[in-house]
């Protein structure tokens, strides 16, 4: 449990989400950046949603939130009030 | 008529790929559609989230619907635009305008109101068939507005009395054309009946489940629909507005999906990411930008040897022209075919007049049923585009796609880039004349040089360079105008302004210098 609180703490996802826009080849470095101005596509929000999900669990980063809310800081927040527990996950 | 000059070793290559005529009904997706559902009336047509038509309900609203259409004054031969979300509802409209034997214009409501408007009048649209009908009245008030409501339409059993025949126009697909206008492709029941009946590139029958995620003004989405529909099999509507790659594998599990279309694009991030998306489908049918040897060749490791086949098609050949099943390894292949034409098509490789051999390069020329009668009122552009040729003593017209390719040996066709600047990202297809006529309009820019390049990510995005008139040129004015001209895909992804377009030594726009610059700097984004 311990493991799944520190997962979803703000710092270590934003530190996730930072990470893997990177590895898209979003150029980011802070919460303030935009995915989509960072050179986000409707594609680059199809692999981001995909490892969100395969981290966080299904639903973990709705579309819908990320094609509104797209800074990092949001997306991370978007992460927290829909990821699940790594319990949840396991199943 | 132009006579096409050829050798024997032309001529034989053309006739052996050539030979793809199959029997296919001589009948309208009207009739077809009736048929099916005649057949298997209890048999699921339609699914959508948790809820599923039969092929009767189907029919039945439908039925009901053309008669709401038919009351409003459409008549055979009528076009009808057609803006309904992705739902049982949009199904049902479809039907009912091919039901009335008028012909369905789809179009999307994020798209410019000039835009819209130009196209209704090029198409000469009477009346929008639409869920969204306040919107469509407050923007195009002179139009007739038909709503679609659900709750006002019950089932008639009765078909409508009229027999729709096979080269009358069954839809209209409008693509981006250089000169600022976008083309308007007919498109005749024949040519989407030869794209579904025995075909050979993929099983269609009444046990095909095909996933439909295609935005409807897209033609893959003709065959997804019809595909089913024509062969009493199902459609399954994609239930979200954005494709989740988990939410896919569901739709894909849970339905028992046959075969599956996606674009190029999608195609490599599937594989990419998790392409356990696609597992237990049959058939994988991906297409719309050259492939990457790359990403094929890891699909077919994972899915195996006949799952995945590409297909290749401009939209003025009814959806699909070619297909190429991937049966074995291409590594070391220097790039994917498009392959072989499908039933009922053909195709020529013709340079100057003259068919080519195997190893020639030439224009990729395609004929046969599927083929448009033309573009919407623009009769020059058709005459140079669909030309009636004598090619060994017969009479056949082609459509010039301009796509370059050449035979290998084996007969198969490798693409080999376009003749003009027309462009494919993510699976749209651009003509970067149009978006520099548009940007030239801006009064701000003296000057503007558009094309494509890759981002970081190895994504295509159409990239503009403006010279500015005066100090008010910025990527956000620019933005600005674009956003009413064009639809959404159309839009740069980057806009920089430049003090001047650096040319090479033949006085042409350097492209290559204009993109390594573009990273030494911040650059500006478009918004």
């Amino acid at each position: 449990m311990s493991e799944t609180d520190n997962r979803m703490a703000p710092e270590t996802l934003q530190a996730w989400v930072i990470h893997e826009c990177k590895q898209l080849g979003l150029r980011v470095a802070s919460g303030e950046d935009d995915f989509f101005e960072a050179g986000g596509t409707s594609l680059t929000a199809v692999k981001l949603i995909e490892r969100a999900e395969r981290e966080f669990g299904d639903e973990s980063l709705p579309a819908d939130e990320l094609f509104t809310e797209s800074r990092i800081t949001e997306i991370v927040a978007s992460i927290q009030r829909n990821g699940k527990n790594a319990d949840a996950v396991a199943d | 008529m132009d006579k096409i000059a050829l050798s024997e070793e032309a001529l034989s290559i053309h006739q052996k790929i050539n030979r793809t005529e199959a029997a296919y009904p001589a009948e309208s997706l009207k009739e077809l559609f009736e048929a099916a559902a005649a057949r298997r009336p209890d048999a699921v047509a339609v699914v959508h989230r948790e809820r599923r038509l039969t092929y009767r309900e189907l029919n039945g609203l439908a039925n009901s619907l053309s008669g709401r259409l038919r009351s409003a004054g459409v008549h055979p031969g009528d076009v009808v635009g057609l803006c309904v979300k992705r739902s049982p509802e949009m199904i049902i409209a479809m039907l009912s305008i091919i039901k009335c034997g008028a012909t369905y214009l789809p179009y999307d409501r994020t798209w410019p109101d000039e835009r819209l408007s130009g196209i209704f009048r090029q198409a000469g649209c009477i009346a929008l068939l639409t869920d969204a009908s306040d919107e469509m009245t407050a923007r195009f008030g002179a139009m007739r507005v038909v709503p679609v409501d659900p709750a006002a339409l019950n089932a008639d059993e009765e078909n409508p009395p009229l027999r729709v025949g096979p080269d009358s126009i069954a839809y209209i697909v409008f693509t981006s054309g250089s000169t600022g206008s976008p083309k308007g492709v007919p498109i005749r029941h024949r040519g989407v009946v030869r794209l579904v009946s025995d075909a050979c590139f993929v099983s269609l029958d009444e046990n095909a489940v095909i996933p439909q995620l295609a935005s409807i003004f897209f033609d893959a989405a003709v065959f997804e629909i019809w595909g089913a529909l024509l062969n009493g099999g199902t459609c399954v509507l994609y239930p979200s507005d954005h494709v989740r790659l988990s939410e896919l594998k569901r739709v894909v599990r849970q339905n028992g999906v046959t075969a599956v279309f996606v674009t190029t694009a999608l195609f490599n991030v599937i594989v990419d990411e998790a392409p356990g998306t696609f597992d237990g489908v049959r058939t994988i049918l991906t297409g719309g930008e050259a492939h990457s040897l790359g990403h094929i060749e890891r699909a077919r490791k994972y899915y195996g040897n006949d799952r995945v086949v590409s297909v290749y098609g401009p939209t003025e050949c009814s959806v699909f022209a070619t297909y190429y099943p991937i049966r074995d390894s291409v590594q070391g292949d220097s790039a994917l075919p498009i392959g072989l034409p499908i039933q009922n098509t053909s195709l020529y490789l013709v340079r100057d007049g003259v068919l080519c051999a195997p190893g020639e390069a030439g224009e990729v020329c395609l004929a046969g049923p599927g083929l448009s009668p033309g573009y919407l009122g623009m009769r020059e552009l058709t005459k140079k585009k669909y030309v009636e040729y004598d090619i060994d003593g017969e009479k056949v017209t082609l459509y010039h796609t301009g796509d370059r390719g050449f035979f290998r040996e084996d007969g198969n066709v490798v693409f080999q880039g376009r003749l003009d600047d027309q462009v494919k990202v993510n699976g749209f297809r651009i003509e970067l004349g149009e978006i520099t006529h548009f940007m030239n309009e801006v009064p701000h820019v003296k000057q503007s040089y558009v094309t494509t390049s890759e981002k970081e990510s190895g994504e295509k995005v159409v990239v503009a360079f403006v010279v500015p008139a005066d100090e008010a040129c910025t990527p956000q004015a620019c933005h600005d105008h674009l956003v009413r001209k064009v639809p959404g895909y159309m839009l740069p992804g980057e806009i920089h302004v430049r003090e001047s377009l650096p040319l090479t030594g033949s006085g042409k726009v350097d492209r290559r210098a204009l993109l390594s610059q573009r990273n030494d700097q911040e650059a500006p984004e478009s918004q």
